[in-house]
């Protein structure tokens, strides 16, 4: 670990801090109708769009017809998605004239997209056209983050509102929030990445030749027909930039490369790389801001951001400690920190980010729903590889998804006000809410429902050897990690994978398909239950026994009922995956 | 024919999800006194 690291990662928190509260100020003027100095270019457009769609924006929703406009949606985007990449030969903007997608992998992306997952069974470059991109996964990248804000901001209105049946017009917070946070944001960021060389073009690939050719010797029985000499490269291209900024921005994570941001022409430069990093978590902080205002209580937002800081700041240290430290397996090497050497684990990791961003880098995206990636998870050590599976697995509420990580965060808020509410025997309440048998409940179903997926489905993997294990690179430990982080990250929605498991095979694609409809829609139902619940109660003032959601020991209690429950949940299978790993290595052992 | 039983497994999934809307709106309904 080095000064400078550390300078790079106080740098990127600082400005977080420092952000977080005006974009936290500015959603909380366009979710409530407020004015803002965007509204004489956007309330024109709004309205046009509300004429065309038919929408009427004054009528509010209940949190079943909230609900079920949201499904309506997911559902006709969906099939669209699926649609484009299955017609994409017949389509315009494929200057690679690439394939229709196959039915499993082209299902299996549209759900991913759909559901802010961004899992990718494939290399976009030669699977996906530039219409498919944009057009069929792209526009995802908008919809499901708008989706992710509009949910959050209902559960927020349902806290702030008193004896109220209804929680909004979802088509209405879907429209605003891509209308006046998530467009600008991402016209600035798309225009802010071309100046550092991101390319955004829709060109036909480049070839380059090589200086020196390249000799191809394959393995196996048609070897000697199968070898070739290499003297040229295709260089991939296409409009990155615009679908780079908001695959950031909306916590979204799927490259448009196969090299993710690990990619020249995807994040070719350190400001590039601390542009993206910002870009997952601006609006995720900003959302704690927006929560205190909306619900009359700022410094209840703040402390909020203050349990998603500890948690996030004790993700990077261990994820920079341990990759930071040299490897035992690697005896004779110099591995101390010099000017010329990184020192460290610098496998699968870029020389130009190093190791304290490529840490941090995957702390970020998986305290938030991304999944983008800078380096190569799997390539970590046992226990760097462990911090971002450890942040999937708490259910990404640090900081988290956008929308998504704010919730999530709620329902942990309300499962600590309950127990604190326990601990000294009185009814628990919420800023002004009774908390009762239904809101806890609900809350147990959205607990639940993620664990079960990820470990019903990674148990059956392990145990079958013909569809479960056989597209593992790696075996032992190592391997189980693989399975558990591909169903962790996509019941989470986030993304990321470790590379060692191919994921491309009809097994894998229908039940990570169904992992991430799960782990979206059937989880945000049972919360927007509790907000449509809360909404409807009376407020009861605070008295002396009221707990205070507002102080050092609330944001306290909350990490650590975030530790326990994700600690009570997981640690046997971390117990038998990373950490045995660790300790074989010591041991001289490596999978 | 895959297509058709893709389409399929979707539109199931989103029923299957618009029905745990409708249950979990039900558990509140609470018994009259």
């Amino acid at each position: 670990m080095s000064t400078n690291g550390w300078l790079q990662i106080g740098l990127f928190f600082c400005l977080i801090l420092v952000i977080a509260k005006p974009l936290g100020s500015y959603m909380t003027l366009v979710f409530e109708h407020r004015k803002t100095w965007l509204d004489p270019v956007l309330t024109p457009i709004e309205r046009l769009l509300y004429r065309a769609t038919g929408v009427t924006s004054e009528q509010e929703m209940r949190w079943t017809e909230y609900l079920v406009s949201m499904l309506m949606l997911s559902a006709v985007t969906t099939v669209l998605s699926y649609a484009i990449e299955r017609l994409q030969s017949f389509l315009p903007w494929n200057p690679q004239h690439l394939a229709g997608v196959a039915p499993e992998l082209a299902w299996n992306t549209a759900i991913s997209f759909t559901t802010n997952t961004n899992w990718q069974s494939y290399t976009p470059e030669t699977t996906m056209s530039y219409f498919t991109q944009m057009v069929g996964l792209a526009t995802h990248n908008f919809w499901s983050a708008a989706v992710g804000l509009a949910l959050a901001i209902a559960f927020i209105r349902g806290i702030a509102r008193r004896e109220m049946k209804t929680l909004g017009n979802f088509w209405v917070d879907m429209t605003r929030g891509i209308l006046w946070v998530l467009l600008p944001l991402s016209t600035a960021l798309a225009v802010a990445l071309i100046s550092q060389g991101v390319v955004q073009n829709v060109r036909h690939y480049d070839s380059a030749k090589l200086v020196e050719t390249q000799k191809l010797t394959p393995t196996g029985p048609d070897a000697a027909a199968a070898a070739s000499d290499i003297t040229t490269q295709t260089i991939a291209q296409g409009p990155v930039a615009s679908q780079e900024a908001i695959k950031m921005l909306g916590t979204n994570g799927g490259g448009f490369f196969n090299g993710n941001s690990a990619h020249p022409f995807e994040n070719p430069t350190p400001l590039s790389n601390l542009l993206q990093l910002l870009a997952i978590f601006l609006i995720p902080a900003g959302l704690t801001v927006t929560l205190g205002q909306m619900t009359g209580s700022p410094r209840h937002g703040w402390a909020i951001f203050s349990a998603m800081s500890v948690l996030f700041l004790a993700g990077v240290f261990t994820s920079y400690w341990a990759e930071a430290r040299p490897n035992p397996l690697l005896n004779n090497t110099a591995q101390s920190e010099s000017s010329g050497q990184a020192g460290g684990n610098m496998e699968g990791k870029e020389v130009r980010f190093g190791i304290a961003n490529s840490a941090l880098f995957a702390t970020v995206t998986t305290d938030a729903s991304c999944g983008a990636v800078n380096a190569m998870h799997d390539s970590f050590t046992p226990l760097g590889g462990m911090v971002p599976l450890v942040n999937i697995l708490l259910g990404e509420i640090i900081f988290g998804g956008v929308g998504a990580g704010m919730y999530g965060m709620l329902i942990f808020v309300i499962l600590s006000v309950f127990i604190a509410g326990l601990m000294v025997g009185r009814t628990p309440e919420y800023l002004g809410k009774k908390i009762e048998s239904y809101d806890i409940q609900m809350a147990m179903l959205y607990l639940l429902i993620f664990p079960l997926v990820i470990l019903g489905f990674a148990a059956v993997a392990v145990l079958s050897p013909t569809f479960g294990l056989s597209s593992l690179t790696n075996h032992g430990p190592h391997g189980l990690a693989e399975i558990l982080y591909a169903y962790a990250s996509a019941t989470g929605n986030n993304g990321s994978a470790f590379g060692g498991l191919n994921a491309n095979t009809p097994w894998y694609n229908l039940t990570l398909g169904i992992s991430m409809f799960i782990g979206r829609f059937l989880m945000l139902i049972p919360m927007l239950a509790i907000a449509g619940n809360l909404a409807a109660k009376k407020s009861v003032p605070a008295t002396a026994g009221t707990f205070p959601v507002t102080t050092p020991l609330f944001a306290a209690l909350l990490t650590g009922v975030i530790v326990i429950v994700g600690a009570l949940t997981f640690f046997p299978v971390l117990a038998l995956g990373p950490v045995l790993e660790h300790l074989l290595m010591g041991a001289g052992k490596s999978f | 024919m895959l297509d058709i039983i893709f389409v399929a497994i979707t539109l199931l999934l989103f029923g299957v999800a618009h029905a745990y809307v409708e249950a979990c709106n039900r558990v509140n309904v609470r018994p009259k006194p």
